[in-house]
């Protein structure tokens, strides 16, 4: 495969001519060989597909992306490697595809309708020793104030947002398309969310580091 | 719900809290200019200035974060494949 300048790689992508089927060829290429690598080798949930599926998958979403970088071309302004930024095309396609079928049958209304953080299958980050009466009843004032706070102090929105996101671990783009909003939207709802809690546990005189120092110790 | 699970919930949230930095841009923003923090990254050259924020934003949001572990595989993958060829 031909080292092609970012320029070239424009010229010859806008061009009508062979250069443009050698181009579209080893971009192709390219993002095959890069989305089947990760496909096999970073994804521990696709380790029970046959090389052959993977290998159909990474022709897929490397196609899309060729037709997403041809349509943005203006776009790119060569501040990186051409195959990098088309790689970075290629590697979005890939994971919103993975996200969107591994979690096409996720219902935010599963999740909470109380406002109360609901039980999950986490394991206990608290195994310490039994503690003295006294730490027993800070550790249950405390955990009472955080209740508090997410019940109080948080919207509906930002609520759900959190359990999904923070404790569920469920992609934003997943919960953004439930929720009717985009992915920067929902970011900043829950930067706004961490925002509102902090600052309420911090004016009852409890930093985040206390709480967790409490009950580590 | 049990009072051990309620108390683990609520950990957790304090938890990531505490985990987490804050990062005021946005994950579009992120996504723009996560190729130059890659490329950077390969070359083992620590980030500055607005590429420093890119990599905040990246360790905050796990969804940007997925996306640049991977771009960061695949550009390891190729550099190393590139050094084989030479």
């Amino acid at each position: 495969m031909p080292d092609r300048t970012n320029d070239q790689w424009l010229t010859d992508l806008r061009s009508s001519s062979e250069e443009r089927d050698s181009a579209l060829h080893d971009l192709r290429a390219r993002l095959q060989r890069g989305i089947f690598f990760y496909l096999s080798h970073e994804r521990s949930d696709l380790a029970g597909l046959a090389p052959e599926e993977l290998q159909h998958m990474a022709e897929d979403f490397s196609q899309e992306a060729i037709l997403r970088v041809l349509d943005n071309l203006d776009s790119f302004r060569g501040d990186s490697q051409f195959t990098t930024w088309a790689t970075k095309v290629a590697v979005r396609i890939a994971i919103s595809e993975l996200r969107r079928s591994r979690y096409k049958d996720f219902s935010l209304d599963a999740l909470t309708a109380e406002g109360d953080l609901r039980e999950s299958n986490l394991t206990s980050i608290n195994s310490t020793p039994p503690d003295r009466p006294e730490t027993v009843t800070e550790k249950s004032e405390v955990l009472n104030r955080v209740q508090e706070a997410f019940r109080e102090v948080l919207t509906p929105r930002q609520r759900a947002a959190m359990e999904a996101i923070i404790l569920e671990g469920i992609p934003l783009e997943i919960v953004a398309t439930q929720l009717g909003t985009n992915r920067n939207a929902l970011y900043k709802l829950i930067f706004d969310a961490r925002r509102k809690l902090r600052l309420r546990l911090s004016e009852q005189g409890m930093s985040p580091e206390y709480i967790m120092d409490l009950f580590e110790s | 719900m049990s009072s051990s699970k309620r108390t683990t919930r609520a950990l957790l949230l304090v938890q990531k809290m505490l985990e987490a930095h804050e990062s005021e841009i946005s994950c579009s923003e992120c996504a723009e200019k996560m190729d130059c923090l890659a490329e950077l990254k390969v070359v083992g050259k620590t980030p500055e200035g607005a590429l420093e924020a890119i990599e905040r934003h990246v360790e905050c949001c796990h969804c940007c974060a997925a996306e640049f572990e991977a771009l960061l595989a695949i550009l390891k993958m190729e550099s190393s494949a590139e050094t084989h060829e030479a």
